[in-house]
Order: C-alpha cells, then structure tokens, then sequence
C-alpha cells in the first residue's frame, strides 16, 4: 500500500472557451473503509484561482493552510490578487522546500489569467509531490484514479468547449473514471470558472 | 529577538523527514515523483554544440506530460538538458542558472561552461546523489565550444558527443556511427534529430517531439518542437453530452460582478487652468 | 545632565525617566495626525498626509491596490487597519510584522487573529526594543481599527515604550491635544458609523494646519460589517472617493478657480 493510497480521492481540471473547470470525488477513506462522503479538497485561492490537493487526508488540509498563508503574505504586501501562474509556481516552490521530506500532495490548480486587453485566458496546472510543474494545454489529472481519469480525458476532451458542454465533459470524465477505482468516488464536486460567475455543483455517484 | 518566527530560511525543510522515515520503516514505500525516462545529447561541430532533448514525462508507466521542456537555460549562451527526478533537474537549473548570472555580474565577464559544471557537479555530490539530476551541458564560451555530461552523483565527463537519460543507448548508437569532427551545423543538427529520435522510437521512456538547441559564439538558437513525429489526428468523431446528460443535486453560483457606484468628483481632472 | 542618560535607552535617568522614548513621543507629536472614532456598527479612521507636492507620483493610488497612498494607513489584516504616526521607515517594519503575526495566528488558529491580542503582539516587539542593549526605540505609534466576534469593533493606541489602551475615540500625531478635547465634547456613546464619518472629518479640518481639506492631504478608511457575509468589510478610500466624501459632507475645499471665474 502506498501513502498516496490511504485515504484516496482524485482531481481533474480541464480547459474550456474562455473557462476552466476543475472537479473531483468526495471520499476520505481509511484505505478499503469509506469515512466520509463530504471531503473536500478543492480550495478556492482567490475569486478566479481553484487549487485541488489530492493525497494524504492530513496534508490536505497543512498544505492549504500553508498556501493561503502564502497568498495572503502576498495579497497584502502586494496590493493586487495572485496571478494563475504565479501561484503555480508558489506552490511548486513550497513542495520543493521539502524536497527531502515530501507532503504527500499532487496539487492540481484551475483558474483564469487577466490578459493586458482585459480579458481573461485559462490556466491550468499540476505538480508532482516534490513540485515538477506541468502546465498542460488540455487537462490534469491527479489522485488514485489519475490513470483512468488520463483515459477518460483524453478520449472526451476537446477544445473549445462552451461552459455548460465543459461541465459535462468533465463531469462525465470524472464520474465514470471513479466508477472504476476502488479509492475514489462517493460523489463528486465540479466547479466552473467563468468571466463573471462560478458555478459549483455536486453530482450524485455510486455508494459502493 | 526581532525576527518574526513565520521567517522562511532558504533552502530544504526536513519538518518532514521524522514522520516519513516512520512510515518507511513500517512498510510503506515512499510515492515515485516525476522523472524524465528521457533522451538527451549534445555534440559539438565546427562553430559550436548542439543540444537535443525529447519532451516525454513519467511518473512510473503513465505519461505524465507529452510537450515538456527539458533544454533549461543557464545562461544566454550556456544550455542543460536534463533527465532524471524532473523536479531535481528543474529547480537545480534554475538555482545554477542564477548564480551563473550573480557570477558574470560580480566578475564582469561573460561566465564559463566550465563554471557552470563545478557548480552543478559540487551541488550534486554535496547532496550525495540523492538530487536525481543527470545533465548535458553545453555551451559556447571564451575557451570555445563547451560539452559535458554531469551524473547524478557529481561525476563529470567531457567528450565530442554525450547522450543520457534511459534512450542513452539508443541516441548513442546513432552518434557512434555518425558523428564526425568539424561537422557543419545542418549536419550536426540532423545528427542530432536523429539521436534523439532513436531514443523516442526505441525507448519506451522517451516520446513526443524533438526539442535542440544551437550554440555558436555569436548566437543561440532555441528549436523548440523542431520536429513532431507523433502528432495527434484531429479525432474521427465528437464525444460531446447533450447538455443536461450529468444530473447535478446542488447548485450554487458565486457571481464576480457585484453592482457599485462610485460617484468621482475631481481627483483625476487634470488641472488645466 | 540628560546627556548622560541619553546613550541607551536601557539606563533610566536619576529622576526615574527613560529619555530616548521621551523623545520618540516628542517625534510623534510632530508627525502628521491620525484619529480614530469607535462606532456602533463600525470604525472610522482618518489621517493626514505629510508627503505631498505636485510632482509626486500618485499614479498607482489612484486605481488598483487597497485604496490610499500607503503612507498612513495600511491593511493589517482582514479584520484591522492600522493607522500609523511617526516614521515611516520604522511603520513599514511594523506593518509587515503586524501582518506576518496575523497571518500566523490565521494558520495556528484557523481565525482571524483577535484585534487586542494584534496590538499585544506588536508592543511586546516595541518593548524588547526600549530594555535591550543597543537598540534604538520605534519611533512609531498606531491605531489599530479592527473587529473580532469576542469584543465587536475595538480602537486601540500604541506607543513606542509598548503601552497600549482601547479608545472609543482618540487621536495621535501633530495637534493631537487639540483633537482629543475636540472629540471629548463630541462624541455621543451611540454614535453611528455615518455620523462618525462626519465627526472625524470635521475634527480633522479644524486639526490640520492647512485650511482646506482634500485628497491629497487626507487618507480615509471605514471597518464595519458585510450585510451577507457577517465578516468585516475594511474599507480604505481612494483619493477620488475622499473627496466625493468631502463633497457630500459639505468640507471640500474651495476650488479658487471657479470662484475666480464666477467673480
């Protein structure tokens, strides 16, 4: 068994038209035992930046509580909000910290960049546990379902894609792809990140 | 005594080291990180060194990123190609890469290859090989044409042409047979394609595209994706759901836009009297 | 002979007196005003610039950013804003402390650090520096304006030896004697937020050595609650809604030019 196993979940966060989303199961387990069908690892940084921190149940939440240190630090001292970019790379740096000593963490982050004409262009990102940073074009995946999600995706995805056929895209990607492992699942939440609105919801998925 | 106690010091954090031990000793293998299977080369012609990489990444048996980038910058006329634990090569380029500059700033001069390469070989043996970094070196200096090869234990070599990565043997074969001294650089380019495309189709490590590099004394060339062998075709059909196929039980929206009005009153007029 | 006494901030004098931070004080009572006025629904703070003149560039304080020039005000966290009097380059240090102490109490706690417990932090820091060796004292003192659910709104004042007290309405910096008896006549124990905007801008134009008030010698924050959200709304003012503000409460100043033209 490894750590990466022991509580399960996955995440996945996927490109669209001028939007990202990013989703992923609700389960906490203690390896085989289900625990909880409302864990949440998906973070809101700021209005436009979402971070998924799929792992072990107890650097979920230290990890979190030490990015929003970070970007608060930053915030302030700032004056302006974290770009997408920016945090990805503050999250790489601060999983390289502990290089020698690992959280066990492969962050997975969505969000919209404002362009200099004012628009917005999607961004999403994942790293491994010691922060190698993967700025894909299409969509991450991350978790203890990571290999089936990378077969659902990359069948389902393309570009594009409207808010609304994002949001099946991904739902669909996630929910079948966590039908398949024995680690993920219980439900699952997706976020959709727009211009001006996002949208969260929660999908009903298999019990067993 | 005036120092805050959330000051991050520089450098690696053990907070972690006592816990992971412990699940080590009990059992639980420690999770693989990103590492590049990889092929990378170098080798020099007439006016220069040319490096080449491919732009596969894994984590164990599954391709973790199919375009990433494995040239790293060192210096305007200094490159590495690394392989191994991606983010090892990654943030050890990086840290070289700026002490490289803090180094030509100090001295005045444009820095050396050679530089750059006891740096990198002292910082690997200082970390005993546990920084997973295997490079290619390569540049263009005051000495001339430059090319090393750096293991991830600190040990260095420096010949005409290098290959490593887990498509080393594969890249190398095309090398030995190829490789002549003073090349031109449209032959040690297409030398060095074909290196690399001996990894990505002989070793299962390596994919994707080419990415080279061509550094003489007066110019550097970056070729990123020179050539793409393995291009996706455009997909026969859509697989896009009807909206409405997902049925959702919660919705909430957050909406970005709120409504304000500011009434300005001066401030920003300029005075034009 | 003070002089002997001067050196060091840790030997008293034979009257019982520490000078350095006598003089720290002196330094403040120069400095450009800050006042505060404790509401029922919320804080106001306001403070006045020193660092003016048309050639500075005010570009990036005009859009983007929290509002203000950061010179006298500053966002110490989401729940505080401090108003700071005395020198700037000591402030900023205290300023970065202040919020590098609320973010950690955020990450041990996981809640906003309560307002008394901020200012605590930052006089037990001002303190070291009036007892150890070879340290010189802040020459800084602050307005906290801030709300936690244990106490509500909350105005505290601290001063460079480390003391600090809670306020329902205060004043520090140049005139500040002035303002506080101003204040003392004023202030009703109910007062509310809009009403507090008022009395903080007319005591602060009758303070201020200069007759007329406008954005480029006043810096304006307000903290009071969110309607939806129940968590506190810091407000600092951006120097064309100060004087939209300034406008509505009958203070602006006179534009010379229009009465010139009029006349």
């Amino acid at each position: 068994m490894s750590i990466m196993e022991l509580n399960g979940g996955s995440v996945i966060a996927m490109v669209g038209k001028d939007c990202v989303a990013i989703a992923s199961d609700l389960r906490l387990g203690n390896q085989a035992l289900g625990l909880s069908s409302n864990f949440q690892r998906i973070f809101p940084v700021t209005d436009r930046i979402y971070v998924g921190l799929p792992g072990l149940g107890t650097d979920v939440h230290t990890l979190w509580e030490k990015f929003r240190f970070r970007v608060n630090m930053y915030t302030i001292k700032e004056e302006r909000e974290i770009e997408p970019e920016t945090f990805a790379h503050l999250v790489s740096s601060t999983l390289y910290e502990h290089r020698f000593g690992p959280y066990f963490i492969e962050p997975v982050i969505a969000g919209l960049a404002k362009t200099p004409s004012g628009g917005v262009k999607p961004f999403i990102a994942a790293t491994d546990l010691i922060g190698c940073l993967n700025f894909a074009k299409d969509f991450v995946v991350a978790g203890t379902a990571s290999s089936k999600l990378f077969g659902m995706a990359e069948g389902l995805w393309e570009p594009d894609l409207e808010p609304e056929d994002l949001f099946e895209t991904i739902s669909q990607a996630l929910m079948n792809a966590v039908d398949r492992d024995a680690y993920s699942g219980w439900g699952c939440v997706v976020h959709v990140i727009t211009k001006d609105k996002i949208v969260t919801r929660t999908l009903k998925g298999r019990m067993d | 005594m005036a120092t805050s106690s959330v000051y991050t010091p520089a450098g690696f954090n053990f907070s972690n080291q006592i816990r992971n031990t412990f699940l080590q000793e009990r059992g639980v293998p420690l999770p693989k990180a990103t590492s590049t299977g990889t092929t990378i080369v170098g080798c020099l012609f007439k006016d220069g060194v040319v490096l080449g990489a491919d732009t596969r990444a894994t984590e164990g048996d599954i391709v973790a990123d199919k375009n990433c980038e494995k040239i790293h910058y060192i210096t305007d006329s200094i490159r590495c190609c690394g392989a191994g634990t991606a983010a090892d090569t990654e943030f050890t380029t990086a840290l070289i890469s700026s002490n490289m500059e803090l180094h030509g700033l100090s001295t005045g001069r444009k820095p050396q290859v050679v530089t750059a390469m006891t740096m990198l070989k002292q910082m690997l043996f200082r970390y005993q090989g546990h920084v997973g970094a295997a490079l290619v070196l390569g540049g263009v200096d005051a000495t001339g044409p430059q090319l090393f090869t750096i293991h991830p234990h600190g040990s260095t070599d420096k010949l005409p042409y290098v290959t490593m990565g887990s498509g080393s043997l594969a890249a190398m074969a095309v090398f030995e047979s190829g490789w002549q001294p003073n090349m031109t650089r449209d032959d040690a380019l297409n030398l060095v394609k074909a290196a690399v495309a001996a990894g990505i189709f002989n070793d299962l490590g390596s994919g994707s595209n080419i990415d080279a590099c061509i550094i003489t004394a007066t110019h550097t060339e970056m070729l990123r994706n020179v050539e793409t062998p393995n291009e996706r075709v455009q997909k026969e059909r859509r697989y896009v759901f009807r909206r409405g196929t997902t049925a959702w039980k919660t919705e909430s929206v957050r909406k970005l836009i709120v409504n304000e009005e500011t009434t300005i009153i001066g401030g920003d007029a300029m005075d034009t009297s | 002979m003070a002089r002997r006494y001067d050196s060091r901030t840790t030997i008293f004098s034979p009257e019982g007196r520490l000078y350095q931070i006598e003089y720290a004080m002196e330094a403040i009572s120069h400095a450009g005003t800050v006042l505060g006025v404790l509401a029922k629904d919320g804080v106001v703070l306001a403070a006045e610039k020193k660092v003016t003149g048309k050639l500075l560039d005010l570009s990036s304080t005009k859009e983007g950013g929290y509002g203000g020039s950061g010179e006298k005000i500053y966002l110490l966290n989401d729940n505080v804003i401090g108003g700071v009097a005395g020198l700037t380059a000591d402030a900023n240090s205290l300023v970065n402390y202040a919020r590098t102490a609320a973010q950690r109490h955020l990450l041990t706690y996981n809640e906003d650090i309560p307002v008394e417990l901020l200012a605590q932090r930052l006089c037990n820091l001002k303190q070291g520096y009036t007892q150890f060796g070879g340290l010189r004292p802040f020459g800084v003192s602050l307005l906290y304006a801030g709300y936690d659910p244990h106490y509500q709104f909350q105005l505290y004042h601290s001063d460079p030896s480390g003391n600090y007290s809670g306020w329902k309405a205060t004043c520090i910096g140049a005139n500040n004697g002035t303002a506080q008896s101003l204040l003392k006549q004023e202030y009703k124990d109910d007062i509310e937020v809009k009403d507090a905007i008022g009395l903080v801008l007319r005591t602060m134009s009758k303070t201020m050595d200069s007759t007329t008030l406008g954005s480029e010698k006043l810096e304006f924050a307000v903290l009071t609650l969110d309607e939806t959200t129940k968590r506190p709304k810091a407000k600092i003012y951006k120097p064309s809604e100060i004087d939209a503000l300034l406008a509505s409460e009958g203070l602006m100043k006179k534009d010379e030019d229009t009465e010139m033209k009029a006349a």
